[in-house]
């Protein structure tokens, strides 16, 4: 199908493509803060939240979302791993309770371009992850630094 | 209050960092110096809590002094290189943190000195992916070396050895003579010897030599 090109121009539509992002939360009234957040950047756009896993892997099969921001307390379908699934389809970055070394480290093993720790970023890391991430690089919460650091400097005993 | 030591060759870059981070309230700048091994003296007498180090410089470079710094005060890598393995080896070597200047603003730069200051670790976007990917190697490597030994157990295990020609066939791999073997193991050295005949049999070798290639995994 082809469409009609307009060469005027939206003056609004932004230099940069938006980075659409997919939230995947548990808890509706942090997803709303965390949209909140992300709204305050025009070349961000949140596409789709949701806080079941399976419905997750549908808007992200559907949306493409550049980015997925994925709490871990999200539901996984039945014999699925979210995160692998996720990966096939958007930059997933994890988001996460836990602090401790190795279990973020496990974390970072996993298809994930990044790792917010809870408690542990201010909004402005929020979009810095996003871009970041975006953009083909990384983002890592500064406890999830130490444990990357850790994990590098100690080999996990197999 | 967060004391800093500032490591840059460049004495513009100095003034500039120095001339920011006297407006930040938790932060005081101890010292500077202007390459790596007036930076370990320096470290050593004034024990500041953040070092922010540059890597090309004269004398001594960052990544030579690294782990003796890192003894002294939390290193905070400053620098423009980008390589891959200068960010790895930096953060093996004790590094708790890696900024690429171009790609962080002033307001990171203090976030990531309280960071190290408190223990934890800041890296700027690229060094977090390098950072990642090494780790992925690292466990890849890791499971690459158990799925050998994994393989080397199966292997052994077919040849069938009773646990005491184990013991046997073990201590002729470490180098000992059926003599030493047997005053390990408290035989005479005849059973030692009818113990690895029935070694040689069961691994379908001829000799000592084959036998210890044979059961290390090499032939």
């Amino acid at each position: 199908m082809t469409s009609k090109r307009s060469d005027q121009g939206h003056p609004f539509v932004p230099a940069t493509p938006a980075i659409s992002v997919l939230l995947a939360h548990p808890r509706p009234t942090e997803r709303a803060a965390i949209r909140a957040v992300l709204d305050t950047d025009d070349r961000v756009r949140v596409v789709a939240g949701t806080g079941d896993g399976g419905e997750a892997l549908a808007l992200a099969r559907q949306l493409r979302p550049t980015v997925t921001l994925l709490d871990d307390r999200v539901p996984a379908p039945d014999s699925t791993d979210l995160v692998d699934c996720l990966a096939r389809r958007s930059l997933v970055i994890a988001m996460t309770d836990v602090t401790e070394h190795h279990a973020i480290a496990a974390k970072l093993c996993a298809p994930v371009r990044g790792c917010l720790v809870y408690g542990h970023f201010e909004p402005a890391d929020l979009l810095g992850a996003v871009r970041a991430v975006a953009n083909g690089l990384a983002w890592l919460s500064p406890v999830a630094v130490a444990a990357v650091i850790w994990s590098l400097r100690v080999p996990a005993v197999s | 209050m967060i004391d800093v030591l500032i490591v840059d060759d460049n004495p513009i870059v100095r003034v500039a960092i120095r001339g920011y981070l006297a407006g930040i309230e938790d932060v005081r700048v101890v010292g500077e110096a202007p390459d790596g091994r007036t930076a370990v003296t320096m470290a050593r007498r004034l024990r500041p809590n953040v070092t922010l180090l540059d890597h090309r410089m004269p004398i001594a470079d960052g990544l030579s002094v690294v782990t003796q710094l890192s003894e002294h005060t939390a290193a905070l890598v400053l620098t423009s290189d980008t390589a891959d393995e200068l960010i790895a080896a930096m953060l093996r070597g004790g590094a708790s943190g890696y900024l690429v200047h171009g790609e962080f603003d002033p307001p990171e730069l203090v976030r990531a000195i309280r960071a190290v200051a408190s223990g934890q670790g800041w890296l700027s976007s690229r060094g977090a992916s390098v950072t990642i990917a090494a780790l992925r190697d690292q466990a890849a490597r890791e499971r690459d070396q158990a799925g050998q030994a994994d393989q080397l157990h199966l292997v052994r295990q077919g040849f069938g050895l009773t646990r005491r020609e184990q013991d046997v066939i073990e201590l002729l791999c470490a180098g000992h003579s059926n003599a030493a073997i047997g005053r390990r193991l408290l035989l005479t050295e005849k059973t030692v010897k009818n113990h690895l005949h029935h070694i040689f049999t069961k691994l379908r070798v001829t000799n000592r030599t084959e036998a210890v290639l044979r059961w290390s995994g090499r032939q």
